[in-house]
């Protein structure tokens, strides 16, 4: 072939490379794969490269630890507000055979809890192992002495504080400050600094997160995309726009517009940090008909099913603040019906845990880590919405829903966490007890005021409370099969519960008494956060769950009592508050009342109200007070859903302790949590816990 | 099939008609982006996105997993295995829309192929000319003669190769027109079209072979219609010179930038066709 060059006769034509592609989707989904398994590779090569340098330096900061320990891992279920007597009544009729179990081959105890006996109060002194005096938080809310304003006991959110005007845009040059205002250490921080791995989910007031060696999910107090510690949007076409509640929780009315083929609104996101006018970041949404009584939602460039009396998965939503800045929230939705007149309820926008816009766990990746593995879940402090409840928005059974699939996803994470965590110590707090005996009480109690009359509603809800001990009962089952036998397990609530029949107006008393005044002489007050309050002569006043303020000089803005009085006068009122009887019951309404010293100790006392109330059972603060009110009267029916309680007097309210292992629990308090898990890994009880290990007497990490 | 194959043909050649006035380069960025937006789609309504998001989050979960638990030998190696499970996951969730859009994309690729991978031969040069006999119909017709015509000089008498049963000639068009090859064999008159073009920059379908009654050889062939079944030819092949469509300057591959465009393409419009690879 003289007049062929080389091949290239047979190479004219070779094959098509080409016709590998298909497309892409398969292209992409290859190259992603390959990359996540490079990224994979190299993270874990760096992991393993390193790892002998970690364990060596753990081995050295932990070996007495590792020396001392008495078991690999402890795990703490809390499951948050867990009633004895109801327990006992449970464990009698059979209902709850893995307590059981764990009463039999361990132990079972009544838990002391903190003055007040509330969840942020007491699973702070869980968390620190010391009395409120030295942790801090002691109520849901704390006042301004400044301005008498209430804010978040456990945290304080301030934007940045220099900024760069542009026309109508704010540019931060500083970042928002987020100071966690729980003080003392938890004691997971004192195992990480023996080197234990500690995984920490939802145990309440740990926002923002704890810095330590292991992995955190904040909780209580994390607020949702507004900024307010859980608003709701309702939906409706007819009636006005506007808050369905006062304060910084409850919800938000939107009125719908319709057209021809659905309707349209707008839902509302956080105050755009980044305008001088905070303007509502919104997003436009809109609801058309589907098929079979069902409609569809089309929001955020996504297309949502939604069907009568169902939730939505979770949606994810962007909000756009500035050209290129935007903030992720995600919510549910919950379609009430569709034809006139329309009704439907939408969740708080929470925090997008897969690309939060603050903090929201330790290491920050965690919580992207969380919604990856596990999809998109509640992070909203207080998740699941009680006051869509208690002002009639969402029904019992979709409230009962929320909640539980709020605690699905939480089981997720927290076996999750057992899975990967086969040393140190694990901790996971379920909310779902609290919420629903807060609304399911007087379903239970016959005596309730706000017992529905309707006898069909009051038979499918009788059972709530029984369903609702069974379930977590199935959780401590799956839990102790989860574990081996080189665990300690601690399952504990922080406090009981109680009815909340009757309200005290605190405000009312003290104006009936002569220690605080309205102004103009008013008998009632019409504003609340204390708006009405004559100052000049007020000595003491009411506001939050826990007690009573003194009004005192120097401190508060106005006050008008000396320090040396205030003591004095705090003493008085205890005296006088304690036996306060309830005349149109003929009872005692409040069991003691006291001053702060006689139960905390600590450099934060100074900030606890004056006198601390602790309520006989049946009765609370009133709602009033709570928000800084004055009713028209000391004494009133409780006639809310939110019909169970246990901001009473501690010693009438405690929780339980279960544990796998023989404990000297007859005096357990929840202080006594953290100074016994610290023990049973090995780790010295540091000086400023107050509490004990419960461990029994030839079984502590010494010996 | 032959049908088809002109019909197809025919709807490309529309196509590339409504792009002549832009360069080959510009004709085969847009269509690369297009395809990908089509083929975007078609993965987006025929896949199972909720699966593969669920199988993409858990595969990232799992490279964070092992920065989180990294103190943990065992965690790194159960995260490891996770990962994989969770790839082979999402690379099966990703074979339905790869095999709904095999044989479109094959279609369009051999479209484009034509009229990438060659250009057509100038007015008077010289290429190579392949006939493909059966083997056993070797002995028979390997005298086989390439007509002369006025259009196609045939320059070199033919050259036999006996083991791959295939005779060349060396053959030049004399105009800068499309010609036509023909040979006469058992009585009938085979005949292979020669494309010849004046302009080197215009895209036109290039037919470098006649396919034989193979499904596959006249799916990558289909610019003229096969051989007939009974005769003794499998194929006639043309050599023609690889066609150029450089890129910022580099000779990349037409395929390569056709590939990178349609990904780009895809990638860029994720967030607005909503779909996950």
């Amino acid at each position: 072939m003289a007049w062929a060059q080389g091949g290239d006769v047979e190479a004219s034509h070779g094959g098509c490379p080409e016709l590998a592609y298909i497309g892409p989707g398969a292209g992409l989904a290859l190259a992603g794969s390959f990359l996540a398994i490079l990224a994979a590779m190299l993270s874990a090569m760096l992991a393993l490269l390193f790892w002998p340098f970690r364990w060596a330096w753990r081995a050295i900061r932990g070996r007495r630890a590792r020396r001392r320990a008495l078991v690999r891992r402890v795990v703490v279920l809390g499951l948050d507000g867990l009633e004895p007597s109801l327990v006992d009544q449970f464990l009698a009729e059979g209902l709850m055979p893995n307590l059981d179990r764990l009463r039999q081959s361990g132990s079972y105890a009544r838990l002391g809890t903190t003055w007040p006996p509330l969840s942020p109060v007491a699973w702070s002194s869980f968390s620190t192992g010391t009395n409120p005096g030295k942790h801090n938080v002691f109520d849901f809310i704390a006042r301004n002495t400044a301005d008498y304003r209430p804010m978040i006991s456990s945290v304080r959110i301030r934007p940045g504080k220099r900024q760069l005007r542009i026309g109508r845009y704010r540019i931060p040059l500083s970042g928002s400050e987020i100071r966690g205002l729980r003080k003392s250490r938890p004691f997971w921080c004192a195992l990480g600094d023996a080197g234990i791995f500690s995984a920490v989910l939802r145990v309440p007031i740990t926002f923002p997160p704890d810095h330590f060696h292991g992995v955190q999910l904040s909780a209580m107090c994390v607020p949702d995309l507004r900024g307010s510690q859980g608003m709701f949007c309702h939906f409706v076409e007819n009636g006005h726009a506007g808050a369905t509640s006062e304060g910084d929780v409850g919800g938000e009315r939107i009125v719908v517009q319709r057209n021809g083929k659905g309707v349209r609104a707008r839902l509302p996101g956080p105050p755009n940090p980044l305008r001088s006018d905070h303007q509502m970041a919104d997003v436009p949404l809109k609801v058309v008909a589907g098929k079979n009584g069902a409609a569809v939602l089309h929001v955020d460039g996504q297309r949502v099913d939604l069907r009568p009396g169902e939730y939505t998965d979770w949606v994810g939503l962007t909000f756009p603040l500035a050209p290129m800045v935007k903030v992720r929230g995600i919510c549910r939705f919950y379609l009430k019906r569709f034809e006139p007149p329309f009704e439907m309820y939408c969740t708080p926008v929470n925090i997008d845990p897969e690309k939060p816009v603050m903090p929201i766990s330790h290491p920050a990746v965690f919580s992207t880590y969380l919604a990856r593995q596990h999809g998109p879940f509640a992070t909203l402090g207080l998740a699941e919405d009680t006051w869509s409840l208690s002002e009639s928005v969402l029904d019992e059974d979709a409230f009962l829903q929320q909640a539980y699939d709020i605690d699905e996803e939480r089981q997720r994470m927290f076996f999750d966490m057992l899975g990967r965590v086969p040393r140190g110590f694990v901790s996971c707090v379920f909310d779902a007890p609290d919420r629903i005996q807060h609304m399911f009480w007087r379903f239970h109690d016959k005596e309730h005021p706000a017992r529905p009359a309707d006898e069909a509603l009051q038979a499918a809800h009788q059972h709530r409370l029984r369903d609702l001990y069974e379930r977590m009962d199935a959780l401590v089952g799956r839990t102790i099969d989860a574990l081996d036998e080189d665990t300690t397990l601690f399952v504990m609530s922080d406090h009981g519960f109680k009815s909340f029949r009757r309200c005290v107006d605190l405000n009312a008393w003290l104006l009936e008494q002569g220690y605080l005044a309205l102004k103009d002489d008013r008998s009632t007050s019409r504003h609340e956060y204390l708006a009405d309050v004559d100052w000049s002569r007020t000595r003491a006043y009411a506001i939050g769950l826990a007690g009573i303020y003194v009004n005192q000089q120097g401190r508060e803005a106005e006050g008008i009592v000396s320090p040396r009085e205030a003591e004095a006068l705090a003493k008085d009122i205890a005296d006088r508050l304690t036996g306060l009887r309830d005349p149109q019951h003929d009872q005692v309404a409040i069991h003691q009342a006291v001053a702060r010293a006689a139960v905390y100790k600590g450099p934060y006392t100074e900030q606890a109200p004056d006198v601390i109330v602790g309520y006989r059972e049946g009765y609370r603060v009133s709602w009033d007070t709570a928000i800084g009110k004055c009713g028209a009267g000391v004494f009133s029916d409780n006639t809310k859903a939110w019909s169970g309680d246990h901001c009473i007097h501690p010693e009438l309210v405690p929780g339980v302790l279960f544990c796998n292992r023989k404990l000297d629990a007859a005096t357990a308090n929840i202080i006594d949590i953290a100074p016994t898990a610290l023990e049973l890994l090995g780790v010295t009880k540091p000086a400023y816990m107050d509490g004990k290990s419960l461990l029994c007497a030839g079984e502590t990490s010494s010996n | 099939m032959d049908t088809f194959n002109l019909t197809l043909t025919r709807a490309a050649d529309w196509v590339f008609g409504w792009c002549q006035r832009l360069s080959p380069l510009a004709t085969l960025l847009l269509l690369s982006a297009v395809a990908g937006v089509a083929m975007a789609v078609v993965f987006r309504v025929s896949s199972n996105q909720r699966a593969i998001k669920a199988a993409v989050d858990r595969s990232r979960a799992q490279v964070l997993a092992i920065n989180l638990f990294g103190h943990d030998p065992r965690a790194i190696f159960a995260s490891f295995a996770q990962l994989l499970r969770y790839t082979g996951l999402r690379l099966s969730y990703s074979l339905p829309p790869m095999l709904l859009m095999l044989i479109p994309f094959t279609l369009l690729l051999v479209q484009l192929a034509m009229r990438y991978e060659h250009q057509p031969l100038a007015g008077g040069e010289s290429t190579i000319v392949k006939l493909e006999l059966a083997p056993e119909a070797w002995s028979d017709h390997q005298r086989v003669a390439l007509k002369s015509s006025p259009q196609v000089k045939v320059e070199t008498p033919a050259l036999r190769d006996a083991t791959e049963h295939a005779v060349y000639w060396r053959v030049r068009p004399l105009g800068s027109t499309p010609a036509v090859l023909a040979w006469q064999i058992d009585g009938q008159t085979i005949e292979k079209r020669l494309d010849v073009s004046g302009d080197d920059v215009a895209l036109s379908a290039v037919g470098v072979r006649r396919p034989g009654r193979g499904i596959v050889d006249r799916l990558l062939y289909p610019a003229e219609p096969a051989l007939p079944a009974a005769g003794p030819v499998r194929g006639i092949e043309v050599q023609h010179a690889p066609r150029q469509t450089p890129l910022f300057g580099l000779d990349v591959p037409w395929w390569l930038t056709f590939v990178l465009g349609s990904i780009v393409a895809a990638l860029l419009l994720r967030p607005i066709l909503r779909v996950r690879y």
